[in-house]
């Protein structure tokens, strides 16, 4: 984000960029190195070609219109702007451009988009997927029906004849087709399969059976067997096929596209579509539902569902103190620690350094979860100091024991930073405040401590906005609990922990709503650190 | 801040490659906008994250791929689907199954002359991936599972009803009916699996006669070792959210259960039996045995299996995989154990157990449906393929043949006597609002709040989500 924003005002400030004098005032590396520059320059922009055609040949194949557009659109752009030597502020632009459009754009556009859907369990196919389910999966055998075993024949020619099928019972084999099945009397050569035990007829007449594996290669194999129905021997009886067996099998429930119902043919109950799922009068429903356009439904649960009016204050309001205490907590111990490795008096200062920042070399999710450990009032560091604290049971106990984990996770990189920062401020100026008369302290107050604000606080509304979202520490660590029974929210839980446990850890699963929930945090971060920014006023001063 | 840069890149390349991935294999224009917003649906925690990163780049390490499975923490599952590749028949198994299944199916595929990959997933990740793999047309033709997912894979039309009427007289009745969805049967079971009381036959030579006893005897057990924790009178397992499965034999034991049965075995989730008198009754039990230090919420599942592994718990109750897995197993540890059904208490009825049964399902979106079902229902029900994934497994088979060949090991039998007397786990979804309220009621309880408040909280709290649901 932040190479984006600095590439804009940089091309801005440049006064005209026409490539010509670019060109004439090139470094005395002209020639040679130019050459070598544009082979490499084609050579990686032949690569980045070759898959982004690859992937449109695939994306076409798919017949996914919506890619292969744009693919293409990009293929276009990226050539346009690298292959001549024109455009110079395109070639920073443009890839800045579509970073920001593939990792930040999409992913809030589409978050935006699925906060409007009752996408979750029960709802996750297209409606016409759920259609096709439902009508295939109500055919059932008619009871009593014959169980044939059921081999794909093949004339001479090697196109496909029908289905071959033999009755275990009476030992007769029949040729089922479309139309209606006859019995074959020719003489026959059947195997028995080791694997399956069904029978195989490997040979009947002048027709050979093929197996699995060879109906690809079969003329006129039907692309979907499942729906291949054979008349049975009397009036009105359907054989289709299940496994490797068939069987008189009936559908059950039928669509009518016209009136967008469906409808049980057994028992003439109608089902129409009610949010996403067939319903009938009396409230019976049909799985599985599909996604569809729920509006802003999602919003309104938020403002008035049980499971967030009450909770939704307390929540926020812990989140803000989560944020705000762990940049507190972690820029001061930080910064105090940079402090005293900074004094030039202080000895071994480097293994020092190289100590402190430990905590941050170690992976952070193992680190929570080993400190979940240590705050296991049995098992953890309890039992080294023979006290008896639960840490993580009340819920006080465990928001200072989650800040605390997350200043030993944090303070590390406020470290790092303050070290930098520090080391930028000129050394006269402090000088200058002992000369004027000032003391450590009132030099440390009036003179390092701003300055040292004017380059750290974007990255103090930054790490302000991470913690607001820091799920992984709150999950690993608490839980989000101690939480007491009959509330949705534990005494730790940030929104985000919250609304992952609402929305996605339970059944059924409500990824609508989860979106919709993210977009309100979105709306809430992008608030405050506005607020911040604004505040701070820091973009104007770093410049 | 050029390396960071670089990693968020090369998380959004693989981002984007799957998507591209997830947009291949459709043969219509539905299904092929729809691997778009499914994969994206599972992609976009980590994008957005390492967007933050970039601006906070603490803790970077801990932004990847963890807010998709925050649960399984030391080994990271890949968190999208794996490609389905040209196999034929692509099987998803879990690591324990995935070998043997490979071998089983080798068979079959030299047969029918056709390919079949079996690919490994973590087990709950095949249940993650199924409903956004299967509809984008990367999903596998066969799963393996277990049956209390058939409420949600069903609500999202990912899996096939079988016809079993051919071969389920051949299995018990029990694997069948959990496999029953609302009149309709969704696999075919293989293994049945509950828990029952492992004894240390060494501390306590005679299984215990009474509930009464055998709590006797453990809290004995844990005062004579009562300065050090790691010494366990029962090693339950119950860890931080509660777990109403493993508490499940407390709760049954005093008379009080979840939801009450039909007649036809199906649960009535009209009828919640966790404030009635017996449930109070199991709530006022875990409270007192809380306080003497004998049941805790502390003891997780690695708990549970390293002081009972390391003989410093008279008792577990736990099921076949704490036998056998690597390493820690009780078998691998060489501790003298027994199996033994859960003791009823003095006068009053055996607990009942959850049994779950585990089983082989079919994509409704496979390609390969009758070959599919075929392998399902024609090769998975034989003997010899039943006995060989016990080989590998330890559970118990559902195919009655083959439980009956087996069950004169001892582990089999101890856990079979225990499962005998239990009902199905159940696998309607207003399951999972128990499971969460319960739970919580039973952490609650266990770290000392008042026991009836709780319990009668919790059952309010799944009263009110089942109506509202």
């Amino acid at each position: 984000m932040t190479t984006i924003g600095k590439a804009v005002p940089e091309t801005d400030r440049a006064p005209s960029f026409p490539p010509a004098p670019r060109r004439r005032s090139g470094p005395p590396h002209a020639a040679g190195g130019t050459a070598w520059g544009w082979i490499v320059k084609i050579v990686l922009l032949g690569l980045a070609d070759a898959i982004a055609v690859t992937g449109l040949l695939i994306a076409a194949d798919a017949k996914a219109w919506g890619y292969v557009t744009l693919l293409a659109v990009t293929l276009v752009i990226v050539n346009v702007a690298f292959l001549p030597r024109r455009y110079v502020p395109l070639k920073y632009l443009v890839p800045g451009v579509f970073f920001l459009a593939v990792f930040a754009l999409y992913p809030v556009l589409y978050t935006a988009y699925s906060s409007t859907t009752n996408y979750g369990t029960g709802h996750v196919l297209t409606k016409q997927q759920a259609i096709d389910q439902i009508e295939s999966q109500s055919v059932g055998r008619v009871e009593g029906s014959t169980a044939y075993d059921v081999t794909p024949l093949a004339s001479p020619d090697g196109t496909f004849a029908g289905f071959g099928l033999y009755d275990p019972d009476t030992e007769e084999i029949f040729l089922g087709t479309t139309e209606r099945i006859e019995q074959l009397t020719e003489p026959a050569e059947l195997q028995v399969l080791t694997t399956t035990q069904r029978t195989f007829v490997v040979s009947v007449g002048d027709l050979t059976g093929v197996r699995p594996g060879g109906v690809a290669e079969l003329t006129g194999y039907p692309a979907d067997p499942g729906s291949y129905v054979m008349l049975g021997e009397t009036e009105g009886s359907e054989i289709r096929l299940s496994g490797a067996q068939a069987f008189e099998a009936l559908p059950r429930l039928s669509f009518d596209p016209e009136t967008e119902t469906v409808t049980d043919i057994s028992t003439d109950v109608v089902y129409s579509i009610v949010e996403g799922q067939f319903t009938s009068d009396d409230g019976q429903t049909l799985s599985p539902g599909f996604r569809t356009s729920v509006g802003f439904s999602n919003y309104s649960e938020i403002l008035t569902g049980s499971a967030f009016r009450g909770a939704f204050p307390k929540v926020l309001a812990w989140t803000i103190a989560f944020a705000v205490l762990s940049v507190v907590t972690t820029f001061a111990f930080g910064l105090g620690l940079a402090m005293v490795l900074n004094d030039k008096r202080m000895r071994g200062r480097k293994i020092y350094r190289s100590l402190v920042i430990i905590p941050y070399a170690l992976p952070g999710f193992m680190t929570a979860l080993v400190w979940r450990g240590l705050l296991n009032p049995t098992f953890g560091f309890n039992r080294w100091l023979g006290i008896d604290v639960g840490w993580l049971e009340s819920p006080n106990l465990a928001r200072f024991s989650l800040i605390l984990v997350n200043l030993w996770l944090g303070y590390p990189y406020m470290f790092l930073v303050c070290t930098g920062a520090l080391q930028s401020i000129p050394t006269d100026l402090k000088e200058a405040a002992f000369v004027d008369g000032a003391t450590g302290f009132t030099a440390f107050r009036k003179v390092t401590f701003p300055l040292l604000l004017t380059s750290v606080s974007p990255l103090l509304i930054a790490s302000f906005a991470f913690n607001f979202n820091n799920f992984t520490i709150v999950w690993l660590v608490t839980s989000g609990g101690p939480r007491a029974s009959g509330e949705s929210a534990g005494a730790t839980d940030i929104l985000l922990s919250w609304t992952y446990r609402i929305a996605l850890d339970a059944e059924p699963k409500q990824q609508g709503l989860a979106a919709a929930l993210s977009v309100v945090i979105f709306m809430i971060v992008a608030v405050l650190s506005a607020i911040g920014f604004k505040y701070t006023k820091t973009y104007e001063e770093v410049r | 801040m050029r390396t960071r840069t670089f990693r968020v890149r090369a998380i959004g390349l693989l981002a984007t490659a799957a998507l591209i991935g997830a947009a291949c294999g459709d043969d219509n224009e539905d299904t092929a906008a729809e691997p778009v917003t499914t994969t994206a649906e599972a992609e976009a925690p980590t994008t957005t994250d390492a967007v933050v990163a970039t601006s906070a780049p603490e803790e970077t390490a801990t932004t990847e791929p963890m807010t998709t499975e925050p649960a399984a923490s030391t080994e990271a599952p890949a968190p999208t689907a794996p490609p389905r590749g040209d196999a034929d028949l692509v099987i998803w198994a879990d690591d324990t199954r995935q070998p043997i299944i490979e071998e089983i199916a080798a068979t079959f595929a030299e047969e029918n002359g056709i390919t079949v990959a079996v690919q490994e997933l973590e087990f709950g990740q095949i249940r993650e991936q199924m409903s956004l793999a299967a509809p984008a047309g990367n999903g596998p033709d066969i799963i393996i599972g277990a049956h209390d997912w058939l409420g949600e894979l069903v609500a999202n039309g990912v899996v096939e009803p079988l016809d079993v009427s051919g071969v389920a007289a051949d299995f018990q009745q029990v694997a069948i009916d959990a496999f029953t969805y609302d009149g309709q049967t969704y696999g075919l079971p293989y293994a049945i699996e509950n828990i029952a009381l492992v004894r240390n036959t060494d501390l306590v030579p005679e299984a215990p006669a009474t509930f009464e006893e055998m709590i006797q005897v453990a809290s004995d057990f844990k005062a004579e070792n009562a300065d050090d924790p790691t010494f366990q009178g029962i090693a339950l397992q119950v860890g931080p959210e509660g777990d109403a499965y493993h508490l499940q034999p407390i709760l049954s034991a005093f008379g009080g259960y979840i939801f009450a049965q039909n007649a036809d075995g199906t649960y009535n989730p009209e009828d919640l039996g966790i404030d009635s008198e017996g449930g109070l009754a199991a709530a006022q039990f875990l409270s007192e045995q809380a306080a003497s230090g004998l049941l805790s919420a502390d003891t997780s599942y690695d708990v549970m299996i390293e002081s009972f592994g390391t003989g410093k718990a008279a008792f577990a109750i736990t099921g076949p995989w704490a036998l056998s897995q690597a390493d820690n197993g009780f078998v691998a540890t060489g501790v003298p154990y027994e199996v033994t059904p859960i003791p009823a208490r003095e006068g009053g009825e055996a607990p009942s157990v959850f049994v779950g049964v585990q089983g082989f399902m079919v994509s409704s979106f496979s390609e390969q449906k009758e070959l599919a079902t075929s392998f399902v229902l024609d090769f998975m029900s034989q003997e010899s393929t039943q006995l060989a994934l016990f080989e590998a497994g330890g559970r118990a088979p559902a195919l009655t043949s083959a439980f009956e060949q087996v069950s004169g090991d001892a582990d089999v039998a101890g856990f079979g006597q225990s499962g005998a007397a239990g009902i199905p786990l159940p696998a309607i979804p207003e399951m999972s609002n128990v499971w969460s309220a319960l739970g919580l009621a039973q952490v609650n309880t266990l770290r000392g709040d008042d026991a009836a408040t709780e319990f009668t909280n919790a059952a309010a709290a799944i009263r009110e989500a089942i109506a509202g649901g």
